[in-house]
């Protein structure tokens, strides 16, 4: 309901406003109609005023000797509203049309005569002023009157001027403030109604931070187009913080391995080579003493054995750190980083199958590779309780796809999938989450598919940069 | 006499070998080297029997240096030497064409074996190279089990595999799977191992394809 209210308060005011105009209409046809009856009634009456015939016919023979002259006084004293003959008037004229007597001015009623009906009822004739005038004509019926003519008419037009001018103005009001509000109403559905849904419709599909926002609106409207721009720069400016909020995580993550690598370097360089030096001394010092030094010997031996349990420590130190067979390409590093997973995690068997085209991948991708594959092989043995899992590494055009899939428990993905992955990463999801942040930072997408005792799927596809994707296999 | 040629980058570690390159007898310190490229000009100067190529060196590795020497078609073998185990740099070294593997920590007796094993051009493969199944006898492979773990064995993919054999990915994998029972291996890349140390697959068949691969 209230998604239309406004559309409701809109059609309100525009059937009132048609209301308003109807009634405005009949009262102007109902103004109109009470005039003309006026006018009707006025020119009977003058024409009674002046008829003797009326005499004759209602007050008996005393009034049928009245001579013309009478009626000629009669005249003179007429209504002062039709003096002067415009507005109107009476005239006397005889068979032929000769005027016998006739009020002040009225001679310019003459042309009236011809067209005129002897009758009881006005007639309405209009001349070619565009003047109307309501005309009465009766024969006059007494012995020295036969023949004659009465003429009454009176000039609406004239009469009514002041009053017809307000009820045009009136009705012109009327019907330009219903036009007024009608148009007004289109243009407040057009330019503010339909443009603030727009705008709204195209906020709620925004993904807040992910996206630019589009532009909200392009109308004339300076109160639209400050509103949309200040939710554009909030929108730009949520998005330029998400983007550092990215940045800062990607650093992070770049940081960590660039340590990771760093440190992995020096043990390997330093202690690990010390160490293997230091064994080869211990041996060669073993193989120089002489057979009978017992004690000697073992001391020797002791301490090869604690050196070579510090060289093989320092070699596990360096693999988690960063593991140097990374250099060996993506293909042997995968199988590696397989093997290694088997090893780690007892009963699950680990297959890789990696496109040798994508050895052209320089080491800092493949390593984001190998740590999601760990990140995934781990989620698959101790959640999903996999026994097998199996990955798929392969270059298409100038993609590569990566498809992780294990023959486990699974989950419902769509629980999972549905929600932000940095969601996920707050309720104990940090596996997924941090698989989710190095998909993006190799600049790809990746999806999961999975339900519960239906294993579970990884599809992970990621664009190849232009060198990589040129660079021919050794 | 076995004239070696020793690269190390390592100061300590290499005087330590070359200590015992000198002490021992039957062979002879040909050369040291700091750095792959100067190995690789004293390999061209001497030709040594035999090269015990660190792995991890500054500028070309010992992979790279015993690349150039089987495509060179020079007689040296190469014995790998590293500090770190994987059996990734195993198979990377195999391929390359070393004829062995060993870790700098190995014990001397090791060390002994791995030097006149690979200078006669015998496989040798360090024991701690960790392989779960090298003692048990193990079956027997079926000759398209056989053929399935070679072409695995060079680094093709399954997929790869698959149409060469004119077989599906899915019997490509079930040959593996009884590949590693057979072997009681837990992988590819152990599989091939065991089997290079069981003499089921020589250490040539291997290198074979591969070397083809390299110039299509």
């Amino acid at each position: 309901m209230r998604k239309h209210l406004l559309l409701a308060l809109m059609i309100v005011v525009t059937l009132l406003t048609a209301a308003g105009f109807l009634f405005s209409l009949y009262a102007f046809r109902a103004q109109e109609e009470a005039m003309d009856s006026m006018m009707r009634s006025y020119v009977l009456d003058l024409a009674d005023t002046f008829s003797p015939g009326i005499h004759f016919s209602g007050r008996g023979q005393m009034q049928r000797q009245r001579p013309p002259g009478q009626a000629r006084f009669r005249m003179l004293s007429m209504d002062p509203a039709l003096k002067g003959g415009d507005a109107g008037g009476v005239l006397i004229l005889g068979r032929d049309g000769r005027v016998i007597a006739g009020s002040h001015g009225a001679e310019k009623l003459l042309f009236l005569w011809k067209d005129a009906v002897p009758g009881e009822e006005p007639r309405k004739v209009r001349d070619e002023q565009g003047n109307d005038y309501y005309v009465v004509l009766r024969e006059l019926e007494g012995d020295q009157d036969r023949g004659s003519f009465i003429l009454a008419a009176v000039s609406r037009t004239v009469l009514l001027a002041p009053l017809t001018g307000i009820w045009r103005f009136w009705i012109l009001t009327v019907m330009a403030t219903s036009a007024a509000i009608f148009l007004g109403m289109i243009l407040l559905w057009r330019y503010l109604a339909v443009p603030l849904r727009r705008i709204a419709e195209r906020i709620l599909g925004m993904r807040w931070g992910k996206d630019h926002p589009p532009v909200l609106y392009g109308g004339p409207l300076y109160e639209l187009e400050s509103l949309s721009g200040a939710i554009g720069t909030l929108a730009e400016e949520a998005f330029a913080k998400e983007e550092l909020k990215k940045r800062y995580v990607s650093d992070l993550v770049q940081a960590e391995e660039n340590a990771r690598r760093h440190l992995a370097r020096e043990l390997h360089d330093g202690p690990l080579q010390s160490s293997v030096a230091a064994i080869k001394r211990i041996q060669l010092a073993k193989e120089a003493l002489p057979p009978e030094t017992g004690e000697l010997h073992r001391h020797l031996d002791t301490a090869e054995e604690v050196v070579q349990t510090a060289a093989r420590e320092i070699r596990e130190y360096c693999d988690e750190l960063s593991p140097s067979w990374i250099r060996l390409g993506l293909a042997s590093a995968m199988q590696e980083n397989a093997d290694r997973l088997a090893g780690a995690y007892e009963g699950v068997s680990v297959n890789v199958d990696v496109d040798e085209d994508l050895d052209v991948l320089p080491e800092e991708r493949s390593l984001a590779l190998v740590r999601i594959f760990q990140e995934a092989v781990s989620n698959s043995a101790r959640h999903g309780r996999a026994r097998s899992v199996r990955a798929v590494l392969k270059k298409e055009g100038h993609a590569v796809h990566f498809s992780i899939e294990d023959d486990g428990g699974g989950f419902d993905a769509a629980r999972i999938s549905g929600a932000e992955y940095e969601l996920l990463r707050t309720t104990g999801h940090r596996g997924l989450a941090n698989m989710n942040e190095r998909v993006r930072l190799l600049g790809g997408t990746m999806k999961l598919e999975s339900s519960p005792g239906q294993g579970c799927r990884i599809d992970i596809v990621f664009p190849l940069a232009r060198e990589e994707s040129t660079a021919a296999p050794e | 006499m076995i004239r070696i040629l020793l690269a190390d980058d390592h100061p300590l570690t290499r005087s330590g070998l070359a200590a015992w390159l000198e002490k021992e007898e039957g062979v002879e310190l040909a050369a040291l080297a700091s750095d792959g490229e100067s190995a690789w000009q004293s390999i061209l100067e001497l030709r040594p029997d035999l090269a015990l190529l660190d792995i991890e060196m500054p500028g070309a590795g010992g992979i790279d240096i015993a690349a150039r020497i089987r495509k060179n078609g020079l007689k040296t073998n190469v014995l790998m030497l590293t500090a770190y185990s994987a059996h990734q740099y195993v198979m990377a070294s195999l391929r390359a064409g070393a004829k062995g593997f060993i870790l700098k920590s190995a014990p001397l007796e090791e060390l002994r074996k791995a030097v006149f094993d690979t200078a006669r051009g015998i496989f040798y493969l360090d024991p701690s190279v960790s392989l779960t199944g090298a003692d048990e006898p193990g079956e027997e492979l079926s000759p398209r089990e056989r053929e399935v773990l070679i072409l695995a064995g060079q680094g093709l993919p399954a997929s790869e595999v698959a149409s060469l054999l004119s077989i599906t990915e899915r019997t490509v994998a079930a040959h593996l799977t009884s590949i590693y029972g057979k072997l009681g291996a837990r992988n590819k890349t152990e599989a091939i191992l065991l089997a290079l140390k069981k003499g089921i697959v020589l250490l040539d068949e291997l290198r074979f394809l591969d070397g083809e691969r390299g110039t299509p």
